[in-house]
Order: structure tokens, then sequence, then C-alpha cells
């Protein structure tokens, strides 16, 4: 049984690495910041697998806190400037932007 | 401290729900320590100690606007959520292996009549987790969607999703306040 | 014997989850799109995955644990989708690296 876990965490680390051809290659900026999405979810799974098949509970609290820290390398990635948007925000539906019913 | 901090007689709500969610946070405290911890842990002095540093936490801290949502409604959301979420993990995969690639992105405009706050904020990240659909941005009430395949009957199912979530919600802009039986 | 198969049956068609996630990215035209796919195929995979070790869990705070792990990456996948794309809406999709 542990052999099968093994294997899947395997197989979830070649995902992974296919995925880094995509993060790699971009074209993109936000191509590269997926990479803390693919990182955050096929990671937590390799973690729980390696935390059943080498009976080290520990692993699942690690899980839990690359689970929580998650958010933050997102949140890190995406507001890397902190600044305000851009003047050329292109606006979707209405041909000017309305602020007033925030 | 809990003394000199005793609102005036003319609130009485609010000391009843500052006990109301010291009690929440006591439960939750204790819950979590079971679960990362286990059911041997719970007794430790650390334990005790910081189950019962959080409650006074939560007594001393001022009271925040009450969450609207009704407790009722929560497992019929969830249980939605779920079934959307497997439905939408569904349909992306089936997309994703076959090999014709049956994709037609587009952009898709949505105003919702929800009010700002968590509905709202509960709406644009579910809406992430429908099949085919991704919120991307918020304009005022007006919601700019990416959508998978622009043929699907979008609006219909972001219709039945905000009437869900409003359902869910005691409506804030009621004038009668929400009274706790 | 009844859970482990359940349980390797549940882990496999999470890994299916998986693998679509990752063709998903590589092979979906635009960045949403990618965001799609690895948003919601993934977060299913490892809720089948969480479904399947649920079932050979020590104790009822394992499972709960388990369950809050889910959550969480489901909570920070939908989090994370919404922000990569509105950040990719502003910025436009070529923003200069720094």
């Amino acid at each position: 049984m542990s052999l099968f876990y093994l294997a899947c965490a395997l197989f979830l680390l070649a995902t992974i690495l296919l995925g880094l051809i995509r993060v790699l290659r971009g074209p993109g900026s936000g191509d590269r910041m997926l990479a803390a999405q693919l990182f955050g979810t096929t990671g937590v799974t390799i973690l729980l697998l390696l935390g059943i098949a080498l009976g080290q509970s520990a692993l699942i609290d690690v899980a839990l806190v690359f689970a929580l820290l998650a958010v933050v390398a997102a949140v890190a990635f995406v507001r890397q400037h902190g600044l305000p948007e851009p003047a050329g925000t292109p606006v979707h539906q209405p041909p000017r932007r309305t602020r007033d019913d925030r | 401290m809990a003394e000199s901090r005793t609102p005036p007689p003319a609130f009485p709500d609010r000391a009843r729900a500052r006990l109301k969610r010291a009690g929440w946070t006591l439960l939750g405290a204790a819950g979590l320590w079971w679960i990362l911890a286990g059911t041997s842990a719970l007794l430790e002095p650390l334990a005790l100690l910081a189950v019962i540093l959080a409650t006074a936490a939560s007594l001393a801290l001022p009271p925040g606007r009450p969450l609207a949502l009704r407790p009722r409604a929560v497992p019929g959301l969830v249980a939605c959520f779920l079934r959307a979420s497997f439905l939408g993990g569904v349909d992306v995969a089936r997309r994703a292996l076959d090999p014709r690639l049956p994709i037609a992105p587009a952009f898709v405009a949505y105003r919702s009549d929800l009010p700002h706050g968590p509905p709202l904020t509960l709406f644009m990240a579910v809406i992430s987790l429908l099949p085919g659909t991704l919120s991307v941005r918020l304009e005022g009430r007006l919601l700019t969607l990416h959508v998978l395949d622009r043929h699907a009957d979008t609006q219909t199912a972001l219709a039945d999703l905000e009437a869900r979530i409003r359902a869910a919600f005691d409506d804030p802009r009621a004038t009668h306040p929400r009274r706790t039986p | 014997m009844i859970a482990n198969l359940l349980t390797i049956v549940l882990i496999l068609t999470g890994m299916v989850f998986f693998a679509a996630g990752t063709a998903g990215l590589l092979r979906f035209p635009d960045v949403y799109s990618r965001l799609h796919a690895l948003t919601k195929a993934d977060n299913v995979g490892l809720g089948l995955v969480v479904l399947g070790l649920m079932l050979q869990a020590g104790g009822p705070a394992d499972v709960v644990k388990l369950l809050l792990v889910w959550v969480l990456v489901l909570g920070a996948g939908t989090t994370a989708a919404h922000m990569v794309a509105q950040r990719t809406w502003t910025h436009g999709e070529f923003e200069s690296d720094r």
C-alpha cells in the first residue's frame, strides 16, 4: 500500500515538473504567477501522500502550513509592487469607470 | 477588565453578542487544538492557557459587525458549493483532456445586486468554483467574468447562485434590527 | 480490504484530475483559461485524494485535519485564481519583469 502512495507522489512530482514548463516559458507574467498555485495544491497533495506512506503524521501538519501559506504566496506574487492600478486599465462594459456606487 | 467594559444598559444586545462570541471562540480554539495535537494534548497546561487566552481576547476586543449569515442555511450552501466545485473540475478536466480542445473563451459581464461585504465576496469566490466561470474583476456591482464556453448559459447559473446566497444572508438593508431568539 | 480498494480507486481518480490540470495548463491558449484548469481540476484532485486518505485515517482528529487542509486549499485556490486574473486584467498580460 505504501508503495502505491509513493508511486502517486512520484506521479504528482512529474506533473509539477511538466507544469514548470509553462511557468518557465510564460509567455505572460500571469503564467509565472501560476507557480504559486501549482506548488500550493500539488505540493500539499504530495505531502499528504508522503505522510501516510512513510508513517510520518507530522507531514500532514506541514501540509496544513503549506495550505495556509499558499494564500500568502499568491498575495505576494500579485501585490508585488503595491501600487494603485495603472491608468490604462481596460473597463469591460460601461465606457467609463463608475466609482460612486462602491 | 470585563467590568470596566460593561456596556451601558441601553445596549443589552452587545454584551450578549460578546458572550456568545466568547463561547464560540472557546469551542473553536479547543477544537483546533484537538485537531492539531490530538485528544491527549487537550489537557496540557499550555493548551489550557492558549484556549483561555483566546477566550479572554475575544471578551476584551470590541464586538465587530455580526455576520448576517443564517446558520440554518449553511449546510445547504456547503452542499451546493461542493457539488458545483466537483462539476467544475469534471468539466474543465474533460475539456483539457479532449484532443479537440473544445473551449471558446470569452469575457462576460454580470450585474449583481447583492450587498457589498460578505455576500458579494462569497459570490465572487464561488464563481471561480462553478463550471467554466472565473471571476476577474469587480467594479461597483458590475462583475467581469471569464468563461470557458461562451455558448453555455452562464447568466442562468449565476442568477441561481446569487439567489441562493441572498437567501442565506439576512439583508443588512432591512430596517428592523436582527433578533437572536 | 474494501477500504483499501476504495482508497486506491479514489486516489487514482484524483491523479487523473491532476493530470488533466497539468494538461490544461500546457494546452489552453490564454492565462485565464489556464487558471480555470489549474484551480478547478487540481482542487477536485486534492479533494479525491483527501477522501481516499480519510478512509485510512487513525482517528476523528485526523479526518478533520485532512478536511481542514482541503478547505484551506480550496479557499486559497479560488482567491489566488481571482487575484491573478484581476492582476492580468489590470496590468496586461505582459508586464515588464523587474
